[in-house]
């Protein structure tokens, strides 16, 4: 992997060799794109705000003006297409939200394990191996719905095939860098690549043993089947010794093999059996030992073999039967198991498989990082122009060159390059690659993938996590900028951007939702939501506003139905942290107060009502124009048979009705203006009042 | 209609709205080689709009022969001053200028010429990256895309003396690439983070320190003395005696200069008028469309090279009648 480029990186895309998709339908004939543009026309495009969606149209070059007359418009020039990239397939949504979820709990993990440095790389690990194996099992399981769906089509296919490379890549990081960094197992490489191998590239043998083993077939229906030989074959190569030593167990006695066939056959079953197989007591010493023993006795074997093969073609000059190839088969078995590179080359299709051999015939107690040499020399016989991205990226990490790796995973799938370079970080082997590339590769990869959700109705949640998570700058500027363009189609899910906004504190954001959202309610007639909204930011102007709207609209109606409203709103303030100023906001305290005066009166309670009354015109929490109807409205109070006012209480009233015709005198305003005659009754009345008040009181 | 803006006697190419976190302004380029800029009188009616300065991009005037004029806000909310490019008409010059005050644009930095019109620019948003990017669009079906560094924001001139500026650099050398870094203002919380707090800033500045750290366009020498250099948690740096290349305070070394670099260059062969290109609203997706009829969408790789990742093309297919 070359370190960054330092010039002006050239790129030219070749319009003949490029692969377009086609607008249907679309606005000019195949091959006139010349004709069109020279008409004036050219295309233009808007994005949009939150997708990679674009909106397509036909554009003009020059002004109308210099334009003549005559100049033809078609239907095609009047449309607008709106195309994007496609969003994930509904196929894939249970995987991308369980993976989310494993994802979030990584983090979550990673980041107690660090608060706490004593149990942090004990916890790490076997914390991480964990993680690793949640989201294998979501992969499989991924892999599974697909195999289930009768009839695929292409694509079914084709995601088939990603998530078997998916979960190749991700296993074999896994045991590199994982399992065998676990403390308490081996750190040998070569049991976990041999069950990665096997795991991983199954087709084969599992297709090949139903048709030869099954149905219990005798030694003479072994021996006659043609692919019995690369059957076996195969199961060495594959470390599946057991089951190579039990099937020569079960042909050697076949008729149809020669004397030495189904002598050699037998030995070299006791042998597989025999082979040694490590355990985590034992010492590396003891094991080699115990390895150079065996090797020696297949060497025995194999060179026993050889010499009888060399014979046989003497005497028979080429004319070899059934007996020879099942000698020659048995002579390319031991040659095998005993390591010999050429012959694992030879018998080896994929070069995993010649991997996986070299690895446990000739270096059984191999280490991870003997993986680079043992790879290099291997995939030198083979054509790499004729890999796939799956090989290159598998390449790419033996080679224990995490650049060039992630890159390939990238051409795989965004879902992959995303978190494996997440966990790479977590295991603290991206750091290599931070030095190679431009950006940081996990917010790069992370930032694409939760960018390429948010558009997606089930799925922007999920994509905003991935923004957030990335914990870097840039990710939380573009959460913050894409999470105040997610439409707020529902209440609901409105209370979901609105909690996303909480988890990861973004004020502004938070700010400007709650606004929208109080702007729309105030517009939809539900004034006690966008009041509540409106509280939550501190709002108090627009608050205020929607208070002067009850209230005015309680005038011309004449009715109090804000009570039920007003009710709500202080019953959630008193619920809720944020909007506790509610309470004291002199406008809904008025309203509140207001509508008491209107019950007390209703109720008959004349005295209780008036003291309401008064202490609504004493705080002084009436807005100016409510001023005089106020006073109107004690009118009736001052007039009624009880003495509801005191005469204290009367000359406030007088004060309020005095400083308001003053008010009025100065500002020759109509708000709260209260007319001559009204006036005058008032005026009346508390003189009334004040005369019974003298007396009584 | 609301209202109507005349005080052009030419053909209008281009206008752009302010970004949001300025006020309302409205920016027209006219084919006559000038910048209008607009403001409202009644920001609530919108009747009345009265021109509040110019800019004489092609002093001496031009024409609708001379080529379109084009220009782009720049929209990110951390910048100091407002800026603006322009690009296209006589000499086929891209320019960036800077608001001093409220009438008066300076030209600061010339982004480069061409040898064709330029049909179409536009400023990324910055989100929290510490260099801003621009794209243009040529006659010649040439898509080429800067990183541009302007002046350093007050906090980075605190940081100078302190992150990974080494002695001996050479002002222009791309190790310094981490000198923008400096301006982790321009994009990251660091700016948000008041200078007061330097001392505690540990959050912020932290931050900062990390995407420089992410960020960083240097090979590995630059972050193995970069780990002397930097910043401990308080968010104050520590000095161990690094000389600095002032950033214009007066002190030792060269003032700032604004730079750019071009970064990519993308062609469309053969060649094809590209008429448009504008970014998404985060700056990582870059779109075009050109007379082919076809749009195409580029993407940044790991790598820093833009690759087209999709193309729509506007002809029908072979397969459709």
């Amino acid at each position: 992997m070359q370190n960054r480029h330092t010039a002006t990186d050239r790129f030219v895309v070749s319009r003949d060799k490029e692969a377009a998709t086609h607008l249907s339908p679309g606005l000019f004939p195949a091959g006139r794109q010349s004709e069109w543009s020279a008409q004036n026309r050219t295309l233009i495009f808007s994005i949009h705000p939150l997708s990679n969606k674009t909106a397509l149209a036909v554009g003009g070059k020059k002004t109308r003006e210099s334009l003549s007359n005559d100049t033809l418009t078609f239907d095609q020039d009047q449309r607008v297409h709106i195309c994007g990239i496609s969003t994930e397939s509904d196929s894939r949504l249970a995987f991308i939200n369980d993976t989310h979820a494993v994802f979030v709990a990584l983090q979550q993990l990673m980041e107690e394990a660090g608060a706490d440095d004593s149990t942090a790389s004990a916890v790490g690990i076997k914390g991480l191996v964990k993680m690793s194996v949640l989201y294998r099992e979501a992969m499989q399981r991924q892999s599974r719905v697909l195999a289930d769906i009768a009839d695929p089509n292409e694509f079914i296919k084709e995601e088939a095939e990603t998530f078997r490379a998916i979960h190749a890549v991700w296993h074999l990081l896994e045991i590199i860098y994982l399992t065998t960094n676990t403390p308490g197992l081996s750190t040998s490489i070569v049991p976990h690549f041999m069950e990665w191998l096997n795991a991983n590239f199954l087709a084969p043998l599992a297709e090949d043993a139903h048709r030869i083993a099954g149905g219990s077939p005798t030694a003479d229906d072994l021996a006659r089947n043609e692919l019995l030989w690369p059957y076996l074959k195969k199961l060495a190569l594959r470390g599946h010794v057991s089951v190579l030593g039990n099937m020569l167990e079960r042909l050697a006695p076949s008729q149809l093999l020669s004397a030495s066939a189904a002598r050699w056959a037998r030995s070299l079953s006791q042998l597989c059996r025999k082979m040694p197989l490590s355990s985590s007591d034992e010492t590396a010493g003891s094991f080699n030992s115990r390895w150079r023993q065996w090797n020696e006795e297949l060497r025995g074997h194999a060179t026993a073999i050889g010499c009888l093969l060399g014979d046989a073609g003497e005497k028979d000059g080429g004319a070899g039967g059934d007996k020879d190839k099942a000698l020659e088969a048995l002579f390319a078995i031991s040659e095998v198991m005993r390591g010999d590179l050429d012959a694992i080359a030879a018998e080896g299709e994929m070069w995993q498989d010649i991997m996986g051999a070299t690895l446990l015939y000739s270096e059984p107690t191999a280490r991870a990082d003997r993986l680079p040499a043992l790879v290099g020399a291997i995939i030198e016989q083979f054509e790499e122009s004729a890999f796939t991205e799956l090989d290159r990226a598998l390449v790419a990490l033996l080679n224990h060159d995490l650049a060039e790796f992630l890159v390939h995973c990238d051409h795989i799938d965004h879902w992959l390059s995303a978190h494996i370079s997440d966990l790479m970080d977590h295991i603290s082997v991206l750091d290599i690659c931070r030095r190679v590339f431009v950006v940081d590769p996990r917010e790069h990869y992370l930032m694409a993938l939760g960018e390429s959700y948010l558009g997606h109705e089930d799925l922007w949640r999920v994509g905003l996590d991935y923004l957030g998570l990335c914990r870097t700058v840039a990710g939380a500027l573009v959460m913050e900028e894409y999470v105040t363009r997610i439409p707020l189609d529902s209440d609901r899910k409105a209370e979901q951007v609105l909690r996303v906004c909480e988890v990861y504190t973004l004020e502004c954001a938070r700010d400007r939702i709650h606004r929208q959202l109080g702007r729309q309610k105030w517009q939809r007639g539900r004034l006690g939501a966008a009041i509540a909204h409106f509280a939550q930011v501190c709002d108090h102007d627009s608050i205020g506003l929607i208070c002067d709207q009850i209230w005015n609209a309680y005038i011309s109606s004449g009715e109090l139905t804000y009570g039920p409203t007003i009710d709500g709103v202080m019953a959630s303030s008193s619920l809720s942290e944020g909007s506790g100023s509610l309470l004291h906001h002199e406008g809904l305290q008025f309203l509140s107060k207001y509508r008491d005066f209107h019950e007390l009166y209703a109720a008959g309670a004349f005295v209780e009502a008036g003291k309401v009354l008064l202490s609504i015109l004493l705080c002084e929490i009436a807005p100016a124009y409510a001023l005089g109807d106020l006073l109107v409205d004690s009118i009736p109070l001052l007039e009624g048979d009880t003495l509801v006012f005191s005469s204290e209480d009367t000359f406030e009233l007088m004060r309020v009705a005095e400083s308001l015709a003053q008010s009025q005198m100065r500002q020759s305003q109509q708000d709260g203006a209260i007319d001559c005659s009204e006036m005058n009754i008032f005026n009346v009345a508390c003189t009334r009042n004040l005369a019974r008040s003298f007396v009584m009181f | 209609s609301v209202s109507v803006l005349n005080e052009s006697t030419c053909a209008v190419h281009s206008i752009a709205f302010a970004p949001e976190y300025i006020h309302l302004a409205l920016a027209a380029a006219s084919s006559d080689g000038r910048v209008r800029f607009y403001s409202p009188t009644d920001v609530i009616g919108l009747t009345n709009w009265t021109a509040s300065g110019s800019i004489e991009f092609i002093p001496g005037g031009a024409s609708d022969s001379d080529g379109p004029l084009c220009l782009s806000w720049c929209k990110s909310r951390f910048s100091t001053k407002s800026m603006i490019v322009i690009g296209g008409s006589k000499g086929n010059k891209v320019k960036v200028y800077q608001r001093d005050n409220v009438q008066q644009w300076d030209e600061i930095y010339q982004l480069d010429s061409y040898d064709a019109f330029v049909l179409d620019i536009d400023w990324a948003p910055s989100m929290g990256r510490s260099y801003h990017l621009i794209a243009t669009a040529c006659s010649d079906g040439h898509i080429r895309i800067y990183k541009f560094w302007p002046e350093p924001t007050h906090l980075s001139a605190e940081l100078t003396d302190s992150l990974f500026i080494r002695e001996g650099d050479e002002f222009d050398n791309e190790e310094l690439g981490s000198a923008p870094h400096v301006e982790a203002g321009n994009g990251g919380y660091s700016d948000e983070s008041d200078v007061d707090d330097d001392e505690d800033g540990e959050d912020a500045s932290d931050e900062g320190s990390s995407d420089s750290d992410s960020d960083d366009d240097s090979d590995g020498s630059t972050s193995e003395s970069g780990d002397d250099a930097r910043p401990d948690r308080s968010g104050r740096a520590k000095g161990s005696g690094k000389k600095s290349k002032a950033k214009g305070d007066g002190g030792a070394g060269k003032a700032w200069v604004p730079r750019s670099e071009l970064v990519g260059d993308l062609i469309v062969d053969p060649q094809v008028p590209i008429r448009r290109v504008r970014w998404n609203s985060t700056g990582t997706l870059l779109v075009s469309s050109s007379d082919d009829g076809v749009a195409r969408m580029w993407k940044m790789s790991v790598n820093g090279t833009w690759r087209e990742i999709a193309a729509i093309t506007a002809e029908k297919s072979s397969a459709e009648a």
